[in-house]
C-alpha cells in the first residue's frame, strides 16, 4: 500500500520539524509548508491524502487556504491547528470545509489517532 | 418638618412644639444608621432605635451616661474617639475603620454655638466589599487581555517542544535516556501552569442561564472518579438547588474543590458536599460546603489561600483555589475558607439561589 501523503503548513519550524518528523516515523510521507505561497505552490502541483493547517500563518489565514484546498484536492480531510481556543473560530473553520480544529499543543499520539480516523473515513484523498 | 398656621395661643404652640418633637423622633429612629448625640461633657444626650438595637438594653439605660461607659468594641470605639476628637477642637470628624466590618462615621463637631453633637456611623462593609469586587474584576479584565495575548505566543513554542519530544522519543535508544520522561514532565506542568493561568483570566461570560448544580457536581464526579477510588476515598453528596451559570465554568469551580479535597484527604478518608438553602435573606443564598477530613488550613494558610501562585504542595500551580474564587465572584457568589470544629477544611460557597431547592436543610 502507498505511503499516504499529509501536507503540513506550519510557520513554526519546531512544530513543523516535529510533526513531520513523528508522521515520517510512522510511515506517512510529509510535505512541509512555512506559508500560504509555498503551500499554494504545494496543492498545485503535489498529491496529498489530508491537509494540517495552522490557522495564523504570515501571509494569510486558514479559511483562505481551506477554499483552494478544497477546490484542488476536494477528498482531503483538513485538520486546523490553532493558538487560540475560540469556539467561533472553530466554528468558522469548520463552516468552511475542515474536519476538524484542535488548539496547541496537541499531544501527537491524538493527533495522529484523529489522522488515521479521518483517513480510515475517506480513503481517495489524492 | 413645617406648619403654617399662625400661632394664636400657647396651648396651639405647645400642640405645634410637641407634633414637631414628635416627627423629630420618628425621624431619628427611622434612620437605620446608628445616631447619637452627645454634650461637650462627653455625656450621651440621644440615641436612636438602631444604635440601641446595636447597644442592647433600654434607652435609658444609655441616656445622661458618659461615653467612656459604651462598649469598647466598633463602632463605639470609634464614636468615643471622634466626640474625643471634636471636644478638644470643636470641628468635624470623620473615619472609616475595621477589617472584617467595617464602619463610617461622621461627628459634626461643637462649634461656637452647638450644644450637643450628632454622631452617625453605619455598617459599610457590602459596599466597600463591592467596591473591592469592582477593582479586583477591572484588574483581571485588564490581565485576562494580557493573559490571553501571552497565552497564544507560549501555545505556539510549548507546541513546538513537545512535537519535537514526541517525534524525538521515536528516536532509536532515546526511550533509555533519562531525559524524556523529566523533559515531559516539565513541559506538562508549565502547559497546566498556562491553561490555569488562562483560566484563571478569563473574560467574564455575562450570559448566565439557569442550571442545577446537582448535575454540575455528579459530572465533576464522574470526571474525578478514578482518582478518588485509587485512593479508596467515600464521596457523600447531597447537593441541589440551581444557580444562574456559566455550566463549563461552575464545573471548574467542582473540579478544583474535589480535587483539593482528594489532595489533601487520608488515604481512605471521608469527602462531604452538600447545599444548604439559606431563606433569611433576599434572594435566597444558595451555601454549598464542601469538607474534606484532611488536615485544614493552617492559621498562616488561612488568610492567603485565595492568593495566587500560593501553594505549598509539591507540583501545585497555587491558581486551583484562586480560580473558584474568581469564577465564583463572577456568578454573583463569595467563597471562604475555614477549618471544621471536628477537624478538616471546609470551603463554602454562597450563590442567589434563584428558586428553592427540593430537599434542602433550611
Amino acid at each position: 500500500m502507498a505511503r499516504r501523503r499529509i501536507m503540513l503548513v506550519e510557520d513554526n519550524e519546531g512544530i513543523r520539524v516535529g510533526i513531520g518528523m513523528y508522521f515520517e516515523a510512522h510511515g506517512f510521507e510529509v510535505a512541509a509548508a512555512g506559508d500560504c505561497a509555498a503551500a499554494l505552490r504545494l496543492l498545485e502541483t503535489g498529491s496529498t491524502d489530508l491537509v494540517i493547517l495552522d490557522y495564523s500563518l504570515p501571509d494569510g489565514t486558514a479559511p483562505g487556504l481551506i477554499a483552494r484546498t478544497r477546490a484542488t484536492h476536494p477528498g482531503a480531510p483538513i485538520i486546523v491547528l490553532t493558538a487560540y481556543p475560540s469556539a467561533a473560530l472553530a466554528a468558522e473553520v469548520r463552516a468552511r470545509g475542515a474536519a476538524v480544529s484542535l488548539v496547541k499543543p496537541v499531544e501527537l499520539s491524538y493527533l495522529r489517532s484523529i489522522v488515521d480516523y479521518l483517513l480510515h473515513k475517506s480513503p481517495a484523498g489524492r | 418638618m413645617s406648619d403654617n398656621r399662625e400661632p394664636n395661643s400657647s396651648a396651639q404652640l405647645l400642640e405645634i412644639v410637641e407634633r414637631a418633637a414628635q416627627a423629630w423622633r420618628r425621624t431619628f429612629d427611622a434612620m437605620d444608621c446608628l445616631v447619637l448625640t452627645a454634650d461637650p461633657d462627653g455625656v450621651v444626650q440621644r440615641v436612636n432605635r438602631t444604635a440601641l438595637s446595636l447597644l442592647g438594653g433600654r434607652f435609658e439605660d444609655w441616656l445622661y451616661r458618659p461615653l467612656s461607659e459604651l462598649p469598647d468594641q466598633l463602632p463605639w470605639s470609634e464614636v468615643k474617639k471622634l466626640v474625643d476628637e471634636a471636644r478638644a477642637d470643636g470641628s468635624p470628624h470623620r473615619s472609616q475603620v475595621g477589617t472584617d466590618r467595617v464602619w463610617e462615621l461622621s461627628c459634626t463637631g461643637f462649634g461656637p454655638n452647638n450644644d450637643f453633637c450628632v454622631v452617625w456611623a453605619r455598617d459599610i462593609t457590602e459596599t466597600v466589599e463591592l467596591h473591592r469586587a469592582v477593582i479586583r474584576s477591572q484588574a483581571m479584565s485588564a490581565m485576562g487581555q494580557l493573559l490571553a495575548g501571552v497565552a497564544h505566543e507560549v501555545r505556539n513554542p510549548l507546541f513546538a517542544i513537545t512535537a519535537l519530544l514526541d517525534a524525538w522519543a521515536l528516536q532509536p535508544g532515546v526511550q533509555e535516556t533519562p531525559f524524556l520522561p523529566m523533559l515531559r514532565k516539565e513541559v506538562t506542568r508549565m502547559r497546566q501552569l498556562m491553561e490555569e493561568l488562562l483560566e484563571y483570566g478569563r473574560p467574564y461570560n455575562p450570559e448566565l442561564v439557569a442550571g442545577e448544580l446537582r448535575d454540575v457536581a455528579a459530572e465533576a464526579m464522574t470526571i474525578l472518579k478514578p482518582a478518588a477510588d485509587e485512593r479508596r476515598l467515600t464521596f457523600q453528596i447531597d447537593v441541589s438547588g440551581s444557580v444562574k451559570m456559566d455550566r463549563v465554568r461552575m464545573l471548574r469551580v467542582f473540579l478544583n474543590l474535589l480535587q483539593n479535597a482528594i489532595d489533601h484527604s487520608p488515604d481512605g478518608g471521608l469527602v462531604e458536599l452538600e447545599s444548604r438553602l439559606q431563606t433569611d435573606a433576599h434572594p435566597h443564598v444558595l451555601e454549598i460546603a464542601i469538607r474534606d477530613n484532611g488536615p485544614g488550613f493552617t492559621g498562616e494558610d488561612l488568610p492567603r489561600v485565595f492568593d495566587p501562585f500560593y501553594t505549598k504542595r509539591q507540583g501545585g500551580t497555587g491558581l486551583g483555589l484562586p480560580i473558584v474564587q474568581r469564577i465564583v465572584e463572577e456568578h454573583g457568589g463569595t467563597v471562604t475558607a475555614g477549618n471544621h470544629a471536628d477537624g478538616g477544611a471546609v470551603l463554602r460557597l454562597r450563590f442567589p439561589a434563584i428558586e428553592a431547592v427540593g430537599p434542602a436543610r433550611a
